[in-house]
């Protein structure tokens, strides 16, 4: 414990000691936020919002419902639902006022209630781009629910649109109706009961299209995550080349000659990185915070996710330089890796304005793989479970690398 | 304390430890004096535990170094030939630090700490950090981080070097203060009056092997009561052969064109009659060179080289 202790110290001493690298580790991502965000127009500070506007041109029943619903559900303060005439709608898209527009066309109920395939049509606005990403996919998920819908209720819903006609027209009674609401909530409830479990095809789809628009000044928010990875990926490739300075200076070697437990040296390693990944990221996350006016109750849990992700590419930069032949080549190697890493893994350009089959790598990267997760926190749409896939992954990863480091440099790297 | 027995070290076909053992008792300095490449450092680093030797045994303190590691590298400080201190972490932090890798802890580490420093003469330094120190005091602290938690036994490589002649004079004195606690040194160097003045035993080695092994009396004693009497200047080995091949009492040691070197008992008063001799061959002598019995000269007569080669 006490080595442990010792090794610990003097390792965040010797971090504390290189002012430059930190300045690096800390300045170069602030300076890449700081140009984004005076390319994109100043920070607005805004939190994005998914900005859909819905357009009913069916003017139907079902379709007033649909958006009735949409438009009343709480889905929180990231998704802001207007709904607006169709040109309006454009109108707005075109001068970059809203994330999508969901178009509810006309025919929709005559389509739905015949058990007729149709589409709904999602205009989405191109230059933001992973806010649009929500809207198709909150669509999409409302589609489905009208599919299946369609498929269980065929028969109530048409018989609920002839009322409803029926009542707009005057061509039924009060009785006539009451009666028939009676049949139709008897019927349902025992036809729900039954239907649930067999749920399923959706012939209701989505078309998506896409529109001209200027950018939105909250992008930088998009970015955020990337740019602090980024810190994370400079921070991890230095920490990692210290083992060099180590068997520089020699004292690789002579602690292999005391009696001292290396797993504890070891020990101590990985927690001066995790430490030290967090003191670097710490200011650049809160100055984020703050600007985009993220609740800092999520402050803590992306400085731990963020620590975590540098002991994984700390223990990827590390295997690099154990088997570099000289310091020089392990610099080289490790900028090699880590700098394709970083242009893919969405430190420079978000996933999202990527091109499909680079996100699909991208996202496999390691530094990609742990900022999906802390993205979709931050953003809102993603929770806690969302960082567990990744966050076994990275156990596991850093584990099997570390422990391919510590028998590299007892074997061979302390001793050459 | 420590014994060493049959070690044996090769780095692929090449040999750079051929069959070494020496034993060595508690409170003794025990030098190992080679010329560069002699096979000192591997030897050091065999008994250390830093390589695996390739054959024969190493024991500290009863402990195998390669069976039973822990037990005998606890008894071990090691003062490395290539500094090993942390150059960004100020002195005091460096002897805490290597205290530490030694198992030493609270009172006891903090009190040795600032005994060493100390010692080592940096009281006055102890929160700089060592890229700012001269050669010397890095080699002291380079010594302190090896002792703060008093070995039994000491491996000291080649701690002298490129350390003025003051420092140098410092170094042995804190050598031989470890010694006066019990610990046993084992010292090596190239140097042959460091080993005359500082080591009680001494063992020569030279690629790879032991050529010789003893108190500084013993090893005198293998050179004779001979003196050495190197002569250079501008001459052919085969003349000065012949002539020197009628001389009584005159052994030649080592002989190349321009370069001989004799061995004879009372060489100053001989020193008249060899230059006679060399000269009645047509040779010009610049250079005359006559030593009484040492090291330099046992190692001469043993291998035909010069220690300082
Ligand atoms: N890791 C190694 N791989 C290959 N050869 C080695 C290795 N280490 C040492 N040698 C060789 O072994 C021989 C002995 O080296 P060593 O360092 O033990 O000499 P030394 O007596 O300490 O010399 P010096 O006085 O110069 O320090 C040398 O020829 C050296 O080249
Ligand atoms: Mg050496």
């Amino acid at each position: 414990m006490t080595f442990f202790l010792a090794s610990l110290s003097k390792q965040l001493r010797r971090v504390l000691g290189q002012p430059w690298s930190l300045a690096i580790w800390i300045g170069v991502p602030m300076l890449v936020g700081a140009l984004l965000s005076a390319v994109m127009g100043g920070e607005d500070g805004e939190t994005p919002k998914v900005h859909l506007l819905l357009a009913d041109e069916d003017g139907s029943f079902l379709s007033g419902a649909l958006i009735e619903t949409l438009s009343s559900e709480d889905f929180g303060q990231l998704l802001i639902i207007e709904r607006v005439a169709g040109d309006e709608g454009m109108a707005k898209l075109d001068a970059d006022e809203a994330s999508a527009l969901l178009v509810v066309p006309e025919g929709f109920q005559s389509a739905f209630l015949a058990s007729e395939a149709q589409a709904l049509t999602l205009v989405t606005n191109p230059l933001q781009s992973i806010l649009p990403a929500m809207a198709e996919e909150l669509a999409r998920t409302l589609a489905e629910f009208g599919s299946y819908a369609q498929l269980a209720f065929g028969p109530e819903l048409r018989r609920i649109g002839e009322v409803s006609d029926a009542i707009r027209d005057e061509t039924m009674t009060s009785d006539e109706i009451a009666q028939a609401i009676g049949a139709l909530a008897e019927g349902g409830t025992g036809k729900l009961m039954r239907a649930v479990p067999k749920l399923s095809g959706a012939p209701v789809e989505i078309d998506v299209r896409t529109t001209e628009g200027a950018l939105e000044a909250s992008f930088i928010l998009l970015f955020f995550p990337g740019l602090l990875m980024m810190s994370v990926i400079f921070a991890a490739q230095g920490l990692a080349e210290d083992l060099w300075a180590e068997r520089d200076m020699g004292t690789l070697r002579r602690l292999k000659t005391t009696a001292a437990s290396s797993a504890a040296g070891f020990a101590a390693r990985i927690a001066g990185m995790a430490l030290a990944t967090a003191a670097v990221v710490l200011p650049l996350t809160t100055i984020g915070f703050t600007l985009l006016e993220l609740p800092y109750a999520k402050l803590p849990m992306t400085i731990v996710w963020l620590a975590l992700a540098g002991l994984l590419l700390a223990a990827l930069a590390s295997v690099i330089q154990v088997l570099a032949p000289s310091r020089k080549a392990g610099a080289l190697f490790s900028m090699l890796v880590f700098f394709p890493l970083m242009l893919v893994g969405g430190s420079f350009f978000p996933f999202e304005s990527m091109p499909d089959f680079l996100t699909v790598f991208g996202r496999l990267t390691p530094n990609g793989m742990m900022l999906e997760p802390l993205k979709r926190f931050l953003i809102g749409t993603g929770d806690l479970a969302g960082f567990v896939p990744a966050l076994s992954i990275a156990l596991i990863a850093t584990a099997v690398l570390t422990a391919f480091t510590i028998w590299r440099v007892e074997t061979r790297f302390a001793a050459r | 304390m420590i014994d060493v027995r049959n070690l044996r070290k090769q780095f692929g076909s090449f040999t750079a430890v051929d069959d070494i053992s020496f034993t060595m008792r508690p409170g003794e300095i025990f030098g190992l004096l080679g010329p560069n490449g002699a096979g000192k450092s591997t030897t050091i680093n065999c008994v250390s535990g830093l390589i695996a030797p390739s054959g024969g045994i190493v024991e500290i303190g009863g402990h195998d170094i390669v069976r039973e590691p822990k037990e005998a590298k606890s008894k071990l400080g090691i003062v490395p030939q290539e500094l090993a201190i942390y150059e960004d972490l100020s002195a005091i932090h460096n002897l805490r630090f290597w205290g530490a890798a030694y198992g030493l802890k609270g009172e006891t580490l903090a009190s040795r700490v600032t005994e060493v420093l100390e010692v080592i003469g940096l009281v006055d330094r102890a929160g700089d950090k060592p890229k700012d120190f001269s050669g010397g005091m890095k080699r002291r602290l380079n010594f302190g981080c090896g002792i703060v938690h008093e070995p039994d036994v000491l491996l000291l490589d080649e701690p002298t070097v490129g350390v003025d002649p003051q420092s140098r004079e410092r170094l042995h004195d804190m050598v031989r203060a470890e010694t006066a606690r019990g610990a046993s040194v084992l010292y090596t160097t190239h140097h042959m009056e460091e080993a005359e003045m500082l080591c009680d035993r001494i063992a020569i080695m030279d690629q790879g092997r032991k050529i010789a092994e003893g108190t500084l009396e013993e090893l005198r004693a293998q050179v004779g009561e001979q003196d050495v009497i190197t002569l250079s200047g501008a001459f052919d080995a085969e003349p000065v052969e012949t002539a020197f091949a009628n001389l009584q009492g005159v052994s030649i040691l080592s002989l190349e064109p321009g370069r001989l070197t004799v061995e004879t008992a009372d060489g100053p008063g001989r020193l008249a009659n060899l230059l006679d001799a060399i000269l009645g061959t047509g040779a010009e002598v610049r250079e005359t060179l006559v030593r009484r019995p040492n090291l330099e000269s046992l190692f001469l007569k043993l291998t035909g080289t010069e220690l300082r080669a």
